[in-house]
Protein backbone atom coordinates (compact mmCIF):
# COMPACT_ATOMS: atom_id res chain seq x y z
CA UNK A 1 0.00 0.00 0.00
CA UNK A 2 1.36 3.41 -1.00
CA UNK A 3 1.10 6.38 1.44
CA UNK A 4 -0.89 8.01 -1.13
CA UNK A 5 -3.22 5.06 -1.02
CA UNK A 6 -3.03 5.46 2.99
CA UNK A 7 -4.12 9.14 2.31
CA UNK A 8 -7.10 8.43 0.53
CA UNK A 9 -8.45 6.00 2.94
CA UNK A 10 -7.88 8.59 5.35
CA UNK A 11 -9.22 11.02 3.73
CA UNK A 12 -12.88 8.48 2.94
CA UNK A 13 -13.10 7.38 6.92
CA UNK A 14 -12.61 10.96 8.29
CA UNK A 15 -15.47 11.98 5.35
CA UNK A 16 -17.75 8.77 6.42
CA UNK A 17 -17.47 10.34 9.96
CA UNK A 18 -18.49 13.85 9.07
CA UNK A 19 -21.91 15.45 9.08
CA UNK A 20 -21.49 15.08 5.34
CA UNK A 21 -25.07 13.71 4.22
CA UNK A 22 -25.62 10.00 4.22
CA UNK A 23 -26.56 10.20 0.51
CA UNK A 24 -22.89 11.64 -1.00
CA UNK A 25 -21.32 8.85 1.40
CA UNK A 26 -23.33 6.65 -0.35
CA UNK A 27 -21.74 7.59 -3.65
CA UNK A 28 -18.45 7.56 -2.37
CA UNK A 29 -18.36 4.59 -0.78
CA UNK A 30 -19.55 2.98 -4.06
CA UNK A 31 -17.05 4.83 -6.14
CA UNK A 32 -13.93 3.71 -3.85
CA UNK A 33 -16.00 0.09 -3.57
CA UNK A 34 -15.44 0.14 -7.74
CA UNK A 35 -12.40 1.57 -7.90
CA UNK A 36 -10.62 -0.72 -5.77
CA UNK A 37 -12.75 -3.79 -7.77
CA UNK A 38 -11.42 -2.49 -11.06
CA UNK A 39 -8.03 -2.09 -10.04
CA UNK A 40 -7.96 -5.45 -8.87
CA UNK A 41 -9.59 -6.51 -11.99
CA UNK A 42 -6.65 -4.90 -14.23
CA UNK A 43 -4.01 -6.01 -11.86
CA UNK A 44 -5.30 -9.49 -12.25
CA UNK A 45 -5.46 -9.91 -16.04
CA UNK A 46 -2.16 -11.66 -16.67
CA UNK A 47 -1.49 -11.90 -20.47
CA UNK A 48 -4.95 -10.79 -21.32
CA UNK A 49 -6.78 -14.05 -19.73
CA UNK A 50 -8.62 -14.19 -16.41
CA UNK A 51 -8.86 -17.45 -14.12
CA UNK A 52 -10.34 -16.12 -11.56
CA UNK A 53 -13.91 -16.15 -11.37
CA UNK A 54 -15.17 -14.01 -8.54
CA UNK A 55 -15.12 -10.90 -10.75
CA UNK A 56 -18.50 -11.83 -11.96
CA UNK A 57 -20.13 -13.26 -8.44
CA UNK A 58 -23.12 -11.90 -8.68
CA UNK A 59 -23.89 -11.21 -4.85
CA UNK A 60 -20.87 -8.93 -4.23
CA UNK A 61 -21.76 -7.22 -7.75
CA UNK A 62 -24.69 -6.80 -6.17
CA UNK A 63 -23.69 -5.41 -2.87
CA UNK A 64 -25.03 -8.80 -1.14
CA UNK A 65 -21.11 -9.61 0.35
CA UNK A 66 -19.48 -6.63 1.11
CA UNK A 67 -17.53 -6.72 3.90
CA UNK A 68 -19.62 -3.90 5.92
CA UNK A 69 -22.78 -5.05 4.81
CA UNK A 70 -24.16 -8.41 5.71
CA UNK A 71 -27.56 -7.92 4.54
CA UNK A 72 -29.26 -5.25 2.42
CA UNK A 73 -31.47 -3.29 4.18
CA UNK A 74 -34.30 -4.47 1.64
CA UNK A 75 -34.07 -8.35 2.52
CA UNK A 76 -33.96 -7.69 6.20
CA UNK A 77 -37.20 -5.52 5.76
CA UNK A 78 -38.64 -8.17 3.54
CA UNK A 79 -38.56 -10.84 6.46
CA UNK A 80 -39.77 -7.92 8.62
CA UNK A 81 -36.10 -7.82 9.87
CA UNK A 82 -36.89 -10.87 12.28
CA UNK A 83 -34.86 -13.83 10.95
CA UNK A 84 -32.29 -14.79 13.31
CA UNK A 85 -34.72 -12.53 16.11
CA UNK A 86 -37.63 -14.67 15.02
CA UNK A 87 -35.72 -18.05 15.46
CA UNK A 88 -34.59 -17.08 18.62
CA UNK A 89 -37.69 -15.80 20.00
CA UNK A 90 -39.08 -20.01 18.59
CA UNK A 91 -36.28 -20.94 20.98
CA UNK A 92 -37.70 -19.49 23.55
CA UNK A 93 -41.01 -20.15 23.04
CA UNK A 94 -40.54 -23.55 22.33
CA UNK A 95 -42.74 -25.09 25.03
CA UNK A 96 -45.47 -23.28 24.19
CA UNK A 97 -45.19 -23.25 20.34
CA UNK A 98 -43.17 -26.45 20.00
CA UNK A 99 -44.48 -27.43 16.55
CA UNK A 100 -44.30 -23.83 14.98
CA UNK A 101 -40.83 -23.89 15.95
CA UNK A 102 -40.37 -27.29 14.24
CA UNK A 103 -41.82 -26.32 11.24
CA UNK A 104 -39.62 -22.88 11.27
CA UNK A 105 -36.48 -25.21 11.67
CA UNK A 106 -37.39 -26.91 8.80
CA UNK A 107 -38.12 -24.11 6.76
CA UNK A 108 -35.09 -22.57 7.65
CA UNK A 109 -33.32 -26.12 6.50
CA UNK A 110 -35.04 -26.07 3.42
CA UNK A 111 -34.03 -21.91 2.98
CA UNK A 112 -30.22 -22.99 3.24
CA UNK A 113 -30.72 -25.77 0.70
CA UNK A 114 -32.31 -23.36 -1.91
CA UNK A 115 -29.27 -20.40 -1.37
CA UNK A 116 -26.79 -23.69 -1.64
CA UNK A 117 -28.65 -24.36 -5.54
CA UNK A 118 -28.99 -20.17 -6.06
CA UNK A 119 -25.12 -20.20 -5.49
CA UNK A 120 -24.25 -22.86 -7.36
CA UNK A 121 -26.21 -21.35 -10.01
CA UNK A 122 -24.16 -18.05 -9.43
CA UNK A 123 -21.08 -20.09 -9.52
CA UNK A 124 -22.06 -21.61 -12.81
CA UNK A 125 -23.13 -17.76 -13.95
CA UNK A 126 -19.63 -16.72 -12.88
CA UNK A 127 -17.35 -19.52 -15.20
CA UNK A 128 -19.54 -18.50 -18.05
CA UNK A 129 -18.53 -15.12 -17.76
CA UNK A 130 -15.06 -15.65 -17.07
CA UNK A 131 -14.66 -17.91 -20.18
CA UNK A 132 -16.80 -15.28 -22.68
CA UNK A 133 -14.08 -12.32 -21.09
CA UNK A 134 -11.47 -14.30 -22.43
CA UNK A 135 -12.80 -15.26 -25.51
CA UNK A 136 -13.85 -11.97 -26.12
CA UNK A 137 -10.07 -10.90 -24.89
CA UNK A 138 -8.28 -12.97 -26.94
CA UNK A 139 -10.30 -11.86 -30.13
CA UNK A 140 -9.93 -8.08 -28.88
CA UNK A 141 -6.64 -6.42 -30.83
CA UNK A 142 -6.36 -3.38 -28.42
CA UNK A 143 -5.23 -4.00 -25.21
CA UNK A 144 -5.90 -1.03 -23.13
CA UNK A 145 -7.61 -1.19 -20.01
CA UNK A 146 -10.34 0.36 -21.06
CA UNK A 147 -11.26 -2.59 -23.48
CA UNK A 148 -11.01 -4.62 -20.48
CA UNK A 149 -13.02 -3.02 -18.57
CA UNK A 150 -15.84 -3.40 -21.70
CA UNK A 151 -15.12 -6.70 -22.63
CA UNK A 152 -15.49 -7.63 -18.39
CA UNK A 153 -18.90 -5.67 -18.58
CA UNK A 154 -19.82 -7.57 -21.72
CA UNK A 155 -19.17 -10.81 -20.30
CA UNK A 156 -20.55 -10.25 -17.60
CA UNK A 157 -23.95 -9.31 -19.22
CA UNK A 158 -24.18 -11.62 -21.81
CA UNK A 159 -23.78 -14.44 -19.34
CA UNK A 160 -26.21 -13.10 -17.32
CA UNK A 161 -28.53 -12.37 -19.85
CA UNK A 162 -28.25 -15.93 -20.82
CA UNK A 163 -28.46 -17.77 -17.12
CA UNK A 164 -31.41 -15.34 -15.75
CA UNK A 165 -33.52 -16.45 -18.66
CA UNK A 166 -32.84 -20.14 -17.91
CA UNK A 167 -35.54 -22.13 -16.75
CA UNK A 168 -33.09 -24.04 -13.70
CA UNK A 169 -32.29 -20.64 -12.57
CA UNK A 170 -36.16 -19.44 -12.80
CA UNK A 171 -36.95 -22.06 -10.98
CA UNK A 172 -34.27 -22.00 -8.78
CA UNK A 173 -35.29 -18.11 -7.88
CA UNK A 174 -38.85 -19.47 -7.55
CA UNK A 175 -37.96 -22.28 -5.17
CA UNK A 176 -36.32 -19.79 -2.83
CA UNK A 177 -39.01 -17.60 -3.02
CA UNK A 178 -41.87 -20.23 -2.04
CA UNK A 179 -39.71 -21.01 0.46
CA UNK A 180 -39.62 -17.83 1.74
CA UNK A 181 -43.35 -17.44 1.71
CA UNK A 182 -43.59 -20.63 3.85
CA UNK A 183 -41.03 -19.44 6.10
CA UNK A 184 -43.03 -15.78 6.27
CA UNK A 185 -46.60 -17.61 6.93
CA UNK A 186 -44.71 -19.37 10.02
CA UNK A 187 -43.77 -16.60 11.06
CA UNK A 188 -47.07 -14.80 10.68
CA UNK A 189 -48.72 -17.88 12.85
CA UNK A 190 -46.29 -17.41 15.45
CA UNK A 191 -47.04 -13.90 15.82
CA UNK A 192 -50.89 -14.87 15.78
CA UNK A 193 -50.80 -17.51 18.27
CA UNK A 194 -48.83 -15.23 20.53
CA UNK A 195 -50.54 -12.00 20.05
CA UNK A 196 -53.37 -13.93 21.06
CA UNK A 197 -51.51 -15.52 24.18
CA UNK A 198 -50.74 -12.52 25.42
CA UNK A 199 -53.88 -10.72 24.68
CA UNK A 200 -52.69 -8.45 22.01
CA UNK A 201 -54.96 -7.06 18.47
CA UNK A 202 -55.39 -9.93 16.22
CA UNK A 203 -53.54 -9.81 12.63
CA UNK A 204 -56.72 -9.63 11.53
CA UNK A 205 -58.50 -6.96 13.69
CA UNK A 206 -55.46 -4.85 12.42
CA UNK A 207 -56.37 -5.41 8.68
CA UNK A 208 -60.31 -4.78 9.64
CA UNK A 209 -59.04 -1.26 11.19
CA UNK A 210 -56.57 -0.66 8.22
CA UNK A 211 -59.66 -1.27 5.61
CA UNK A 212 -61.87 0.55 7.57
CA UNK A 213 -59.72 3.59 7.55
CA UNK A 214 -58.96 2.95 4.07
CA UNK A 215 -62.85 2.96 3.34
CA UNK A 216 -63.40 6.12 5.44
CA UNK A 217 -60.65 7.88 3.06
CA UNK A 218 -62.45 6.97 0.28
CA UNK A 219 -65.80 7.73 1.32
CA UNK A 220 -64.77 11.09 2.44
CA UNK A 221 -62.98 11.97 -0.83
CA UNK A 222 -65.93 10.76 -2.47
CA UNK A 223 -68.30 13.19 -1.07
CA UNK A 224 -65.78 15.97 -1.37
CA UNK A 225 -65.48 15.53 -5.23
CA UNK A 226 -69.66 15.35 -5.16
CA UNK A 227 -69.58 18.57 -2.99
CA UNK A 228 -67.21 20.03 -5.46
CA UNK A 229 -69.44 19.18 -8.78
CA UNK A 230 -72.10 20.30 -7.29
CA UNK A 231 -70.75 23.83 -6.52
CA UNK A 232 -69.24 24.10 -9.81
CA UNK A 233 -72.76 23.21 -11.90
CA UNK A 234 -74.41 25.89 -9.39
CA UNK A 235 -71.75 28.16 -9.91
CA UNK A 236 -72.35 27.32 -13.90
CA UNK A 237 -75.83 28.21 -13.41
CA UNK A 238 -75.79 31.32 -11.41
CA UNK A 239 -73.17 32.72 -14.24
CA UNK A 240 -75.54 31.77 -16.85
CA UNK A 241 -78.55 33.82 -14.84
CA UNK B 1 0.34 3.50 -18.86
CA UNK B 2 1.57 1.46 -16.52
CA UNK B 3 -0.99 -0.01 -13.66
CA UNK B 4 0.48 2.02 -10.75
CA UNK B 5 0.54 4.81 -13.18
CA UNK B 6 -3.55 4.29 -13.04
CA UNK B 7 -4.11 3.74 -10.18
CA UNK B 8 -2.32 7.58 -9.20
CA UNK B 9 -4.87 8.97 -11.93
CA UNK B 10 -7.65 6.81 -10.26
CA UNK B 11 -6.51 8.21 -6.88
CA UNK B 12 -6.56 12.07 -8.09
CA UNK B 13 -9.61 11.93 -9.09
CA UNK B 14 -11.13 10.25 -6.15
CA UNK B 15 -10.12 13.02 -3.75
CA UNK B 16 -11.26 15.33 -5.90
CA UNK B 17 -14.85 14.08 -5.82
CA UNK B 18 -14.35 13.78 -2.15
CA UNK B 19 -12.91 17.91 -2.47
CA UNK B 20 -16.59 18.55 -4.32
CA UNK B 21 -18.94 16.86 -2.07
CA UNK B 22 -16.98 17.85 0.81
CA UNK B 23 -17.74 21.51 0.15
CA UNK B 24 -19.75 23.73 2.34
CA UNK B 25 -22.64 24.56 -1.06
CA UNK B 26 -22.95 21.17 -0.92
CA UNK B 27 -24.02 20.19 2.26
CA UNK B 28 -27.95 19.47 0.88
CA UNK B 29 -28.61 16.90 -2.57
CA UNK B 30 -29.06 19.57 -5.09
CA UNK B 31 -32.63 20.72 -5.37
CA UNK B 32 -35.49 18.52 -7.81
CA UNK B 33 -38.40 19.53 -9.00
CA UNK B 34 -38.03 22.80 -8.98
CA UNK B 35 -40.14 24.25 -11.43
CA UNK B 36 -42.66 26.41 -9.69
CA UNK B 37 -45.94 24.89 -9.32
CA UNK B 38 -49.18 25.26 -6.75
CA UNK B 39 -50.68 22.52 -5.08
CA UNK B 40 -54.50 22.25 -5.85
CA UNK B 41 -55.78 19.04 -4.76
CA UNK B 42 -54.87 16.94 -1.96
CA UNK B 43 -56.48 13.24 -0.78
CA UNK B 44 -54.43 11.12 1.99
CA UNK B 45 -50.81 10.62 0.59
CA UNK B 46 -51.66 11.91 -2.84
CA UNK B 47 -50.85 15.84 -3.95
CA UNK B 48 -52.35 17.09 -7.62
CA UNK B 49 -50.58 19.75 -8.53
CA UNK B 50 -50.51 22.82 -10.99
CA UNK B 51 -47.57 24.42 -12.61
CA UNK B 52 -47.35 27.56 -13.33
CA UNK B 53 -48.02 29.46 -16.68
CA UNK B 54 -45.00 30.41 -18.67
CA UNK B 55 -45.31 34.28 -20.68
CA UNK B 56 -46.18 32.82 -23.98
CA UNK B 57 -49.38 32.00 -25.56
CA UNK B 58 -51.55 29.30 -23.37
CA UNK B 59 -52.86 26.32 -25.21
CA UNK B 60 -56.45 25.37 -24.67
CA UNK B 61 -56.09 21.56 -23.62
CA UNK B 62 -54.37 20.95 -20.23
CA UNK B 63 -52.12 17.71 -20.18
CA UNK B 64 -52.18 15.62 -16.93
CA UNK B 65 -49.16 13.48 -16.10
CA UNK B 66 -49.40 10.38 -14.26
CA UNK B 67 -46.46 8.60 -13.33
CA UNK B 68 -45.28 5.09 -11.71
CA UNK B 69 -46.08 4.02 -8.50
CA UNK B 70 -42.58 2.72 -7.69
CA UNK B 71 -40.38 5.65 -8.20
CA UNK B 72 -40.90 9.63 -7.36
CA UNK B 73 -42.28 12.10 -9.99
CA UNK B 74 -39.90 14.15 -10.00
CA UNK B 75 -37.72 12.92 -12.48
CA UNK B 76 -39.68 14.36 -15.02
CA UNK B 77 -38.38 17.67 -13.74
CA UNK B 78 -35.14 16.95 -12.84
CA UNK B 79 -33.28 20.20 -13.42
CA UNK B 80 -34.56 22.92 -15.57
CA UNK B 81 -32.07 21.60 -18.49
CA UNK B 82 -33.89 18.14 -18.34
CA UNK B 83 -37.41 19.37 -17.33
CA UNK B 84 -39.85 17.62 -19.22
CA UNK B 85 -42.35 19.94 -17.84
CA UNK B 86 -40.89 23.15 -18.67
CA UNK B 87 -40.36 22.20 -22.56
CA UNK B 88 -44.07 21.27 -22.04
CA UNK B 89 -44.66 24.93 -20.37
CA UNK B 90 -42.57 26.62 -22.68
CA UNK B 91 -44.71 25.47 -25.44
CA UNK B 92 -47.70 26.77 -23.57
CA UNK B 93 -49.14 23.41 -22.02
CA UNK B 94 -50.55 23.69 -19.07
CA UNK B 95 -49.50 21.05 -17.22
CA UNK B 96 -50.93 18.92 -14.15
CA UNK B 97 -48.96 16.85 -12.25
CA UNK B 98 -50.22 13.71 -10.00
CA UNK B 99 -47.69 12.71 -7.20
CA UNK B 100 -48.71 9.61 -5.66
CA UNK B 101 -46.75 10.05 -2.60
CA UNK B 102 -45.05 7.70 -0.21
CA UNK B 103 -47.82 4.79 1.10
CA UNK B 104 -47.79 3.76 4.44
CA UNK B 105 -49.06 0.59 6.32
CA UNK B 106 -52.25 2.09 6.56
CA UNK B 107 -52.58 2.33 3.03
CA UNK B 108 -51.71 -1.16 2.23
CA UNK B 109 -55.70 -2.24 1.47
CA UNK B 110 -55.19 0.45 -1.11
CA UNK B 111 -56.35 -1.38 -5.15
CA UNK B 112 -55.84 -0.49 -8.53
CA UNK B 113 -58.96 0.52 -8.58
CA UNK B 114 -58.16 3.19 -5.84
CA UNK B 115 -55.60 4.37 -7.55
CA UNK B 116 -57.68 4.29 -11.05
CA UNK B 117 -61.11 4.95 -10.33
CA UNK B 118 -60.60 6.69 -7.14
CA UNK B 119 -56.98 8.91 -6.76
CA UNK B 120 -56.73 9.73 -10.94
CA UNK B 121 -60.68 9.49 -11.76
CA UNK B 122 -60.46 12.57 -8.87
CA UNK B 123 -57.51 14.04 -10.18
CA UNK B 124 -58.86 14.38 -13.54
CA UNK B 125 -62.20 15.94 -12.82
CA UNK B 126 -59.96 18.85 -10.90
CA UNK B 127 -58.21 19.56 -13.79
CA UNK B 128 -61.54 19.85 -15.85
CA UNK B 129 -63.11 21.53 -13.10
CA UNK B 130 -59.70 23.72 -12.81
CA UNK B 131 -59.74 24.74 -16.72
CA UNK B 132 -63.40 24.44 -17.75
CA UNK B 133 -62.87 21.79 -20.11
CA UNK B 134 -64.63 18.63 -20.65
CA UNK B 135 -61.88 16.41 -21.63
CA UNK B 136 -57.96 16.91 -20.99
CA UNK B 137 -54.94 15.30 -22.23
CA UNK B 138 -53.13 12.47 -20.10
CA UNK B 139 -49.57 11.49 -20.62
CA UNK B 140 -48.77 8.90 -18.67
CA UNK B 141 -45.45 7.42 -18.35
CA UNK B 142 -44.57 3.50 -17.21
CA UNK B 143 -46.63 2.07 -15.10
CA UNK B 144 -48.59 5.62 -15.23
CA UNK B 145 -48.74 4.46 -18.80
CA UNK B 146 -50.48 1.66 -17.59
CA UNK B 147 -53.42 3.30 -15.29
CA UNK B 148 -53.76 6.35 -17.92
CA UNK B 149 -54.81 3.43 -20.21
CA UNK B 150 -57.03 1.27 -18.15
CA UNK B 151 -58.28 5.06 -17.33
CA UNK B 152 -58.89 5.96 -21.13
CA UNK B 153 -61.01 2.66 -21.94
CA UNK B 154 -62.94 3.45 -18.72
CA UNK B 155 -63.86 6.80 -18.98
CA UNK B 156 -63.49 7.76 -22.70
CA UNK B 157 -65.62 11.21 -21.73
CA UNK B 158 -63.13 12.48 -19.96
CA UNK B 159 -60.03 11.76 -22.71
CA UNK B 160 -59.27 13.70 -25.32
CA UNK B 161 -56.23 12.52 -26.33
CA UNK B 162 -53.66 10.32 -24.90
CA UNK B 163 -50.00 10.27 -24.51
CA UNK B 164 -48.05 6.78 -23.21
CA UNK B 165 -44.53 7.03 -22.75
CA UNK B 166 -42.22 4.16 -22.24
CA UNK B 167 -45.58 2.10 -21.16
CA UNK B 168 -45.30 -1.68 -21.10
CA UNK B 169 -49.25 -3.49 -22.33
CA UNK B 170 -48.13 -7.42 -23.54
CA UNK B 171 -46.57 -7.61 -19.89
CA UNK B 172 -45.13 -11.54 -22.09
CA UNK B 173 -43.59 -9.78 -24.98
CA UNK B 174 -40.45 -11.26 -25.72
CA UNK B 175 -37.25 -10.42 -23.69
CA UNK B 176 -39.33 -9.27 -20.91
CA UNK B 177 -37.05 -10.82 -18.28
CA UNK B 178 -39.15 -9.37 -15.29
CA UNK B 179 -41.76 -11.14 -16.77
CA UNK B 180 -39.82 -14.26 -16.57
CA UNK B 181 -38.73 -13.58 -12.85
CA UNK B 182 -42.25 -12.90 -11.46
CA UNK B 183 -44.30 -15.76 -12.97
CA UNK B 184 -45.42 -17.76 -10.35
CA UNK B 185 -43.80 -16.22 -8.13
CA UNK B 186 -46.31 -16.22 -4.59
CA UNK B 187 -47.61 -12.62 -4.77
CA UNK B 188 -47.34 -12.35 -0.91
CA UNK B 189 -43.71 -12.74 -0.85
CA UNK B 190 -42.99 -9.18 -1.80
CA UNK B 191 -44.49 -7.28 1.07
CA UNK B 192 -43.16 -6.67 4.49
CA UNK B 193 -43.98 -6.45 7.86
CA UNK B 194 -46.31 -3.02 6.72
CA UNK B 195 -48.08 -4.80 3.93
CA UNK B 196 -46.46 -3.11 1.65
CA UNK B 197 -43.96 -3.98 -0.93
CA UNK B 198 -40.85 -1.84 0.16
CA UNK B 199 -39.07 0.46 -2.26
CA UNK B 200 -35.73 -0.89 -1.72
CA UNK B 201 -36.49 -4.10 -2.91
CA UNK B 202 -37.99 -2.55 -6.51
CA UNK B 203 -34.76 -0.93 -6.67
CA UNK B 204 -32.81 -4.27 -6.39
CA UNK B 205 -34.92 -5.94 -8.34
CA UNK B 206 -34.56 -2.95 -11.52
CA UNK B 207 -30.35 -2.78 -10.88
CA UNK B 208 -30.83 -6.49 -11.31
CA UNK B 209 -31.60 -6.73 -14.51
CA UNK B 210 -28.52 -5.03 -15.57
CA UNK B 211 -26.03 -5.98 -12.68
CA UNK B 212 -23.03 -5.57 -13.94
CA UNK B 213 -23.64 -2.31 -15.48
CA UNK B 214 -25.58 -0.60 -12.53
CA UNK B 215 -23.79 -2.12 -10.04
CA UNK B 216 -20.25 -1.47 -11.05
CA UNK B 217 -19.53 0.05 -14.14
CA UNK B 218 -21.34 3.62 -13.29
CA UNK B 219 -19.26 4.35 -10.85
CA UNK B 220 -15.86 3.59 -12.74
CA UNK B 221 -15.78 6.54 -14.60
CA UNK B 222 -15.36 10.05 -12.29
CA UNK B 223 -13.79 12.61 -14.78
CA UNK B 224 -16.80 13.96 -16.16
CA UNK B 225 -18.34 14.41 -12.61
CA UNK B 226 -15.12 16.10 -11.51
CA UNK B 227 -14.47 18.25 -14.44
CA UNK B 228 -17.76 20.44 -14.35
CA UNK B 229 -19.97 20.90 -11.39
CA UNK B 230 -23.34 20.76 -13.49
CA UNK B 231 -22.28 17.12 -14.67
CA UNK B 232 -22.10 16.08 -10.70
CA UNK B 233 -24.62 18.11 -9.73
CA UNK B 234 -26.72 16.26 -12.70
CA UNK B 235 -25.23 12.68 -10.95
CA UNK B 236 -26.11 13.57 -7.55
CA UNK B 237 -29.76 14.49 -8.49
CA UNK B 238 -30.32 11.04 -10.10
CA UNK B 239 -28.52 9.16 -7.40
CA UNK B 240 -31.35 11.10 -5.13
CA UNK B 241 -34.30 9.76 -7.77
CA UNK B 242 -33.18 6.29 -7.22
CA UNK B 243 -32.82 5.70 -3.81
CA UNK B 244 -36.16 8.00 -3.13
CA UNK B 245 -38.62 5.15 -4.69
CA UNK B 246 -41.72 4.95 -2.33
CA UNK B 247 -43.13 1.68 -1.27
CA UNK B 248 -45.85 0.13 -3.21
CA UNK B 249 -48.95 -0.90 -1.45
CA UNK B 250 -49.48 -4.21 -0.96
CA UNK B 251 -52.81 -4.70 -2.83
CA UNK B 252 -52.28 -2.77 -5.79
CA UNK B 253 -48.91 -4.86 -6.12
CA UNK B 254 -50.33 -7.82 -5.89
CA UNK B 255 -53.16 -7.10 -8.27
CA UNK B 256 -50.36 -5.26 -10.86
CA UNK B 257 -48.04 -8.98 -10.07
CA UNK B 258 -50.97 -11.39 -10.59
CA UNK B 259 -53.15 -9.35 -13.33
CA UNK B 260 -50.46 -7.34 -15.28
CA UNK B 261 -47.14 -9.37 -15.06
CA UNK B 262 -48.51 -13.23 -14.64
CA UNK B 263 -51.45 -13.55 -16.42
CA UNK B 264 -51.36 -10.31 -18.71
CA UNK B 265 -54.88 -9.90 -18.94
CA UNK B 266 -54.75 -5.82 -19.90
CA UNK B 267 -53.52 -7.39 -23.20
CA UNK B 268 -55.29 -10.56 -23.57
CA UNK B 269 -58.34 -8.84 -23.02
CA UNK B 270 -59.26 -10.47 -19.97
CA UNK B 271 -58.99 -7.33 -17.13
CA UNK B 272 -61.44 -6.03 -14.56
CA UNK B 273 -61.31 -3.16 -12.49
CA UNK B 274 -64.22 -3.18 -10.02
CA UNK B 275 -66.26 -5.94 -12.10
CA UNK B 276 -65.78 -3.94 -14.97
CA UNK B 277 -64.10 -4.74 -17.89
CA UNK B 278 -60.96 -2.89 -19.40
CA UNK B 279 -60.81 -3.12 -23.04
CA UNK B 280 -58.26 -1.14 -24.84
CA UNK B 281 -60.37 -1.47 -27.82
CA UNK B 282 -62.91 0.58 -25.69
CA UNK B 283 -60.19 3.55 -26.02
CA UNK B 284 -62.17 6.53 -28.21
CA UNK B 285 -59.50 9.36 -28.82
CA UNK B 286 -56.46 9.27 -30.16
CA UNK B 287 -53.47 7.50 -29.00
CA UNK B 288 -49.44 8.39 -29.39
CA UNK B 289 -47.63 5.47 -27.85
CA UNK B 290 -43.91 6.83 -27.37
CA UNK B 291 -41.49 3.82 -26.53
CA UNK B 292 -37.35 4.02 -25.99
CA UNK B 293 -35.17 2.24 -28.63
CA UNK B 294 -32.85 0.77 -25.72
CA UNK B 295 -35.47 -0.08 -23.12
CA UNK B 296 -34.65 -2.59 -20.86
CA UNK B 297 -37.16 -2.20 -18.68
CA UNK B 298 -39.96 -2.08 -21.06
CA UNK B 299 -39.05 -4.20 -24.32
CA UNK B 300 -40.14 -2.83 -27.82
CA UNK B 301 -41.96 -5.68 -28.22
CA UNK B 302 -44.38 -5.08 -24.91
CA UNK B 303 -45.00 -1.78 -25.68
CA UNK B 304 -46.39 -1.60 -29.93
CA UNK B 305 -48.44 -4.11 -28.55
CA UNK B 306 -50.47 -1.95 -27.98
CA UNK B 307 -51.25 -1.39 -32.02
CA UNK B 308 -52.71 -5.25 -31.53
CA UNK B 309 -55.73 -3.33 -29.57
CA UNK B 310 -56.29 0.85 -30.69
CA UNK B 311 -57.92 1.51 -34.14
CA UNK B 312 -55.41 2.08 -36.56
CA UNK B 313 -56.92 5.50 -37.43
CA UNK B 314 -56.41 6.32 -33.68
CA UNK B 315 -53.19 5.12 -33.29
CA UNK B 316 -49.61 6.65 -33.49
CA UNK B 317 -46.63 5.72 -32.43
CA UNK B 318 -43.11 7.31 -32.18
CA UNK B 319 -38.88 6.03 -31.16
CA UNK B 320 -37.37 7.77 -28.79
CA UNK B 321 -33.56 7.01 -28.95
CA UNK B 322 -32.12 6.20 -25.27
CA UNK B 323 -33.06 3.95 -22.32
CA UNK B 324 -36.15 3.68 -20.26
CA UNK B 325 -35.36 6.97 -18.66
CA UNK B 326 -33.02 8.76 -20.59
CA UNK B 327 -35.78 8.87 -23.11
CA UNK B 328 -37.15 11.76 -21.67
CA UNK B 329 -34.59 13.12 -19.28
CA UNK B 330 -31.38 13.29 -22.13
CA UNK B 331 -30.39 16.68 -23.51
CA UNK B 332 -30.07 14.71 -26.77
CA UNK B 333 -33.49 13.30 -27.13
CA UNK B 334 -35.38 15.89 -25.43
CA UNK B 335 -36.32 18.06 -28.31
CA UNK B 336 -37.07 15.25 -30.64
CA UNK B 337 -39.72 14.27 -27.42
CA UNK B 338 -41.02 17.50 -27.35
CA UNK B 339 -41.11 17.81 -31.32
CA UNK B 340 -43.22 14.66 -31.27
CA UNK B 341 -45.49 15.64 -28.75
CA UNK B 342 -46.33 19.09 -30.01
CA UNK B 343 -47.07 17.68 -33.68
CA UNK B 344 -49.18 15.30 -32.39
CA UNK B 345 -50.92 17.22 -29.66
CA UNK B 346 -51.17 20.40 -31.83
Amino acid sequence: MTSQTDHVFEQLNKLMGSSMPDEYKEILKNFHEQGVFYQRLIQHTDKHSINDVTFWDLPSTLGFNSSDTSQPDWFTSLNSGQFQEEKNASEQLNDVFKGIAEKTQLAVEKLQNNISDINKLHTELSQLAMAKFNTLQNETVEKSSEQLCTDWLKAGEEAFNDMSQRDDYIKAQHTLLETLSEFKNTQQTTTEQLSHALGFPSQQTIQDLQKGLQQLRIEFAEYKEQTATTIKKLNTRLGKK
Amino acid sequence: MTNTEREDIWQNDFVLLMEHLRQTDRQETPSVGKSPKQLIYKENKLRLFRYNALNVTQKRTPILITYALVNRPFIIDLEPKRSLVMRLLEQGYPIYLVDWGYPDSSDCFTSLNDYINGYLYRCVQHVKRDTNKKKIDLLGICQGGVFSLCYSALHTQDIRKLVTLVTPVDFHAEGNILSHWTNNMPPNILANASGNVPGELISQLFKTLKPFQLSREKYRHMEHLIAKKENLDTFLRMEHWLNSGPDLTGLAAREFLIDFYQKNRLYNNTLTINEEAVRLKNITCPVLNLYASQDHIVPLAATRALADHIKPTLYHEHALQGGHIGAFTSLKTQSKLIDALTNWLG
